[in-house]
C-alpha cells in the first residue's frame, strides 16, 4: 500500500466515523422529549453566562497598556 | 433559568384572553426539532385581538408588569429568559402561528411552530444566523422537504430557496 492509498483509507475511515457519530447523535436527539430540550437550553444559557463572567474577570486582571 | 415558568405565563395569558394564541419560534422553537444550541433570548409569536389596523402589545406588557416581571429593552425577563413578544409580521408568520403544533409536556400544552415554517421564516428573514439555522435543519434532516416546498411556493419563496441551496451545496462540496 502506498502512502497515498493509506491517506485515502484514513480519510475514508474518518469520514465514515464522523457520519456514524452524527447519526448516533441525531438518533439520541430524536429520543429527547421537549422537557429534555428545554433543560439543555437552560444549561447552555447558564454555561454561556459563566463564560461571559470569566471573560469579564480575565479582562479586569489583564495588565493595562501604557498610553 | 426556568422555561416552564415562561410557558405557564404564556398559557395563563392565553387563558385570560390577553393573547389569543402563541407559538414558540426563533431559536428555541428550532431547538425543539434540532440538537439544542445556545440562544440568548426566547421569541414568542402572539396573536392579539386586532383593534383597527394597529397592533397593540400594551395588554401583554400591562399583564406582565402587574405581576412584577421586568422589561429590558424589547424583552421581558421571565424565568431568567429574555422573552420577546412578536406579532406576526407577514402572511408566512401568520400561517406559522395559526398552524403551530401543540406538544403536551408535564401538565401543559406547549405551542411550537412547525419545523417547515421555521425554515421558511429563516429564509424570509435571511440574516447570516438564519441561514446557519437552515443549515442545521438540513444537516439534521429535521423537516419534511415536500411540506417545505409547498409553504415556500405559497409565499413566493421558491426562487430564494433555490438560490440558498445552490450556495449551501457549493459550500458543502468545498
Amino acid at each position: 500500500m502506498t502512502d497515498t492509498d493509506r491517506q485515502r483509507a484514513e480519510a475514508k475511515t474518518f469520514i465514515e466515523e464522523t457520519a456514524a457519530r452524527k447519526l448516533a447523535r441525531r438518533r439520541a436527539t430524536a429520543r429527547l422529549d421537549i422537557g429534555d430540550k428545554f433543560r439543555i437550553l437552560e444549561e447552555l444559557h447558564e454555561a454561556e453566562r459563566d463564560i461571559s463572567a470569566i471573560r469579564v474577570a480575565a479582562r479586569s486582571l489583564a495588565p493595562k497598556r501604557d498610553k | 433559568m426556568n422555561t416552564k415558568e415562561v410557558l405557564e405565563v404564556l398559557n395563563d395569558m392565553r387563558d385570560k384572553g390577553v393573547i389569543q394564541r402563541y407559538a414558540l419560534g426563533g431559536a428555541v422553537g428550532a431547538a425543539v426539532y434540532l440538537e439544542p444550541f445556545y440562544t440568548k433570548d426566547l421569541d414568542v409569536f402572539v396573536a392579539l385581538e386586532r383593534k383597527g389596523t394597529l397592533i397593540d402589545l400594551s395588554a401583554i406588557y400591562s399583564y406582565l408588569t402587574a405581576r412584577g416581571f421586568e422589561t429590558k429593552g424589547q424583552w421581558v425577563v421571565i424565568g431568567g429568559w429574555d422573552v420577546e413578544f412578536l406579532p406576526p409580521y407577514s402572511p408566512l408568520t401568520e400561517q406559522a402561528l395559526s398552524e403551530a403544533t401543540v406538544i403536551p409536556w408535564e401538565n401543559m400544552r406547549v405551542s411550537v411552530m412547525q419545523p417547515e415554517h421555521l425554515v421558511a421564516i429563516c429564509l424570509e428573514t435571511g440574516r447570516i444566523k438564519d441561514h446557519e439555522r437552515i443549515a442545521k435543519f438540513l444537516e439534521q434532516e429535521a423537516f419534511d422537504a415536500d411540506t417545505l416546498r409547498r409553504i415556500l411556493a405559497n409565499h413566493g419563496l421558491l426562487e430564494k430557496w433555490e438560490r440558498f441551496m445552490r450556495r449551501y451545496e457549493t459550500r458543502e462540496m468545498t
